[in-house]
């Protein structure tokens, strides 16, 4: 049965939040996330024909969005890197971890994530700050699961050596004292 | 010898997910926009199918007048004949080195290289280009 408009409706208003964030998660720019939300949308209207309506919704949104901002990561590899900006207090909840890091620590990794390349960047933004399991990632991306889980390995390897160098350069700056 | 982690820092992961931005709210009334964007950028699926049926027609409707105007036979002994010619001087070339020969692969196959690898660069750079209208993925 195909998808009608009422139900399309339906669905921008239930699940534009999640994937506007994800979008968020992965752009790193609120403006860039908002265009991407619209994007999707725009897209998943079209494709609404070949929806399977036995699957959940939100999923297929989910990896509509994480494939365009994949693509559109690969576009702008080369110009520039956005990163998130510290938003005003908007997250009620900041979480139980939120203490575990300073300000300028939290700003450092987001950094160290900024720099990884695209495909890496959506593996740790879907793992760490989505919580999604592997299966869910692997479906999301178009990869297996294996390949996920060797991605990821390899883009904690890149972000520790990022983050020593980092904070390495930081001790260097604090120790010196001018005479 | 291992490093040991001082148990009081964070490890990476730790690390990684404490560092999870916030999220600003969306801009207001996104299905609106929505409606204003779909009415910007209609689905030209359909008409842009039409088009290329379009022009597959005419382009056999040409291919048809050629072939009936006696085209194909002329066109086809020509191009073998030019063939057979090329053919018979790398021959000869061959004939005086076998090093004119591997030439002659080399740039054959350097050829082939270069344009795969600009079809991938075309690909790549307007991959994202907002002028093409991308098929779906999924």
């Amino acid at each position: 049965m195909p998808v009608s408009e009422a139900q399309f409706a339906e669905w921008v208003a239930q699940h534009y939040a999640a994937v506007y964030r994800r979008c968020y998660y992965l752009l790193g720019d609120a403006d860039e996330a908002d265009d991407a939300a619209q994007e999707t949308f725009l897209r998943a209207y079209r494709a609404r024909g070949r929806y399977d309506p036995t699957r959940a919704v939100r999923p297929w949104l989910l990896t509509i969005a994480t494939r365009y901002c994949l693509d559109r990561l690969r576009g702008r590899a080369r110009h520039r890197t956005a990163r998130w900006e510290d938003a005003p207090q908007a997250d009620p909840q900041p979480g139980p971890e939120g203490a575990l890091l300073t300000a300028e620590d939290a700003a450092a990794v987001r950094d160290a994530v900024a720099h990884l390349p695209p495909l890496e960047r959506t593996l740790v933004v879907l793992h760490y700050w989505e919580e999604l399991p592997y299966e869910a990632i692997a479906a999301q991306t178009g990869l297996s699961v294996a390949a996920v889980k060797s991605r990821l390995y390899r883009a904690r390897q890149r972000l520790a050596r990022q983050l020593a160098e980092t904070w390495f350069a930081r001790s260097d700056t604090f120790t010196e004292q001018p005479q | 010898m291992m490093a040991m982690r001082n148990p009081s820092t964070p490890s990476l992961d730790e690390r990684l997910r404490a560092a999870r931005p916030r999220v600003p709210p969306p801009p207001p009334q996104p299905a609106r926009r929505l409606q204003q964007r779909l009415a910007a950028h209609p689905d030209n699926g359909p008409r842009g199918f039409l088009l290329a049926l379009m022009l597959a027609m005419a382009a056999a409707a040409a291919l048809l007048a050629w072939w009936a105007l006696g085209g194909p036979q002329v066109y086809l002994a020509a191009q073998l004949h030019r063939l057979a010619q090329g053919v018979h001087t790398l021959a000869r070339w061959s004939a005086y080195s076998p090093w004119i020969l591997a030439l002659m692969l080399l740039v054959m196959v350097g050829a082939t290289l270069q344009a795969v690898g600009a079809s991938w660069w075309v690909r790549r750079y307007c991959q994202n280009h907002p002028c093409l209208d991308k098929p779906q993925r999924l």
